[in-house]
């Protein structure tokens, strides 16, 4: 056996555990060998996790009060950085610094006014940003303890602050990943990304107070440079028409399921295959009208937060579930019929 | 005793880096490796900085989560090796310095 250059030395813990169960036989004991260690490690591991985030829950506020902490990874990648503004102090001048404390708290207030909730965990976890990540860095991300936002190279992408439904769409992924556990991929994986678009949006929309006849609902207004044709990252109400330049391509992205992208890229389509989930929650939210957050919103904070939400749910049994809770808050009225309706024009029932 | 194939039974490696907070298909960025066509050094190189990727690797429904870029790398093996193709996901945050410069040297990405 080649020691140095054997890969099943440094295979990671999924993949033993894949081949534990699906490998040939000689295999499959070399790979549990490999596993039992790595259960010793892995509940060390887990005993030093609870420790840090018995710190965290320690500086946890009471239900109501913010708390931000923005940072700055001074163009490194080291996180969360060096601390900049945190909750209560004055403007940096920081123009990406500044955004991120803005627009976090207008998340913030979005989940707590109108949905009651207290932040990320419902208990108040502080929100945690860091800005000037890594050099020219094009994207925004949730790591799982805090969000994180690029400078864009400035010839394709702007800051990634420049958008609030951007920051909205990142913090509510923590809010996602603290309720279920969708999978990444395929349909779960669609709906999660659909779900950050939605909340995404109404942080927007409750921000400028804007109707569903109001609202752009678009995702990522600002982020292109004037250098590219493209009004925004994603449209909600039209999926496929965000953006159509040579150096992005086309927007992907179907609005109805005969249109659905097979794929193994993007985790199974996460970004593409959003469209429809995203457009069926336009379609609910105008045939409601109003303010998008009052119902609709509500509907889709109630599906996310319900206990039918199963890891592995598609698109099907999502619908299903706004279609039981619009009746569950609104009877059986205008509400429950718009969502089911939505549903059904986008594809994804009968 | 059998084990997975070591890396010398290794043909070609295709890097590329996937996710982030919306797929661009212009933006798309990959590349290929046919390891017979490397110098020694080259191979060593890559070797190594495949070595260190490999325990960084996610389960593919983990990788990209919350909009976080990843490389996906895979590795085709001769038909001595018998066995498939190896497909790693590796988180850009966890990705080793190894692989990072291997990646911008060959696609000259950021
Ligand atoms: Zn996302």
């Amino acid at each position: 056996m080649h020691a140095r250059n054997c890969l099943a030395c440094v295979l990671p813990p999924y993949l033993l555990d894949h081949l534990a169960k699906h490998g040939h036989a000689r295999l499959r004991t070399l790979a549990q060998n490999s596993l039992a260690l790595d259960n010793q490690l892995r509940l060390r591991r887990t005993a030093i996790g609870r420790a840090s985030t018995t710190l965290a829950t320690a500086r946890n506020t009471p239900p109501g009060q913010i708390s931000r902490h923005v940072h700055t990874a001074e163009s490194g990648s080291q996180l969360p950085g060096r601390l900049i503004r945190a909750e209560g102090q004055a403007t940096t001048g920081d123009v990406a610094a500044d955004e991120a404390y803005a627009y976090l708290g207008a998340t913030y207030e979005l989940f707590w006014e109108v949905f009651q909730r207290h932040s990320i965990d419902g208990a108040g976890l502080p929100l945690i940003g860091t800005v000037h990540y890594g050099q020219n860095y094009e994207n925004a991300f949730w790591n799982g303890e805090q969000m994180v936002f690029g400078d864009g190279d400035g010839e394709i992408f702007n800051r990634f602050t420049i958008a609030i439904d951007i920051v909205g769409h990142e913090l509510a992924h923590g809010v996602i990943e603290h309720e279920t556990s969708l999978a990444y991929k395929g349909q779960s994986g669609a709906l999660n990304e659909s779900l950050a678009d939605v909340f995404g949006t109404l942080v927007k929309q409750y921000h400028a107070k804007h109707s569903v006849e109001q609202a752009d609902w678009l995702i990522g207004v600002g982020l292109f440079t004037d250098e590219v044709k493209a009004t925004a990252l994603r449209s909600m109400k039209a999926p496929g028409s965000a953006y159509d330049d040579p150096a992005l391509g086309k927007d992907p992205q179907p609005g109805h399921m005969r249109d659905y992208v097979d794929t193994t890229e993007d985790n199974g389509g996460v970004h593409i295959n959003s469209g429809i989930p995203n457009r069926a929650f336009y379609l609910a939210a105008t045939a409601i009208g109003g303010y998008a957050w009052e119902k609709s919103g509500r509907i889709w904070y109630e599906a996310l937060c319900d206990e039918g939400l199963w890891d592995t749910a598609d698109f099907s049994q999502f619908a299903a579930l706004t279609v039981d809770v619009a009746e569950r808050l609104y009877g059986v009225g205008v509400e429950q019929q718009s969502v089911r309706q939505a549903w059904v024009d986008v594809g994804v029932i009968a | 005793m059998s084990t997975l194939p070591p890396l010398d039974q290794a043909t070609q490696i295709n890097l590329s880096r996937e996710g982030g907070v919306a797929f661009l298909p212009g933006q798309r960025n990959s590349c290929s490796i046919a390891l017979g066509s490397c110098s020694e050094d080259e191979r060593a190189r890559i070797r190594q900085a495949l070595l260190s990727a490999a325990p960084k690797a996610q389960a593919a429904d983990e990788a990209g989560r919350g909009d976080q870029r990843y490389f996906v790398i895979l590795i085709n093996f001769n038909d001595d090796a018998a066995t498939e193709d190896v497909r790693l996901h590796v988180g850009e945050q966890e990705a080793p310095e190894e692989l990072i410069r291997l990646w911008r040297e060959r696609t000259g990405r950021r």
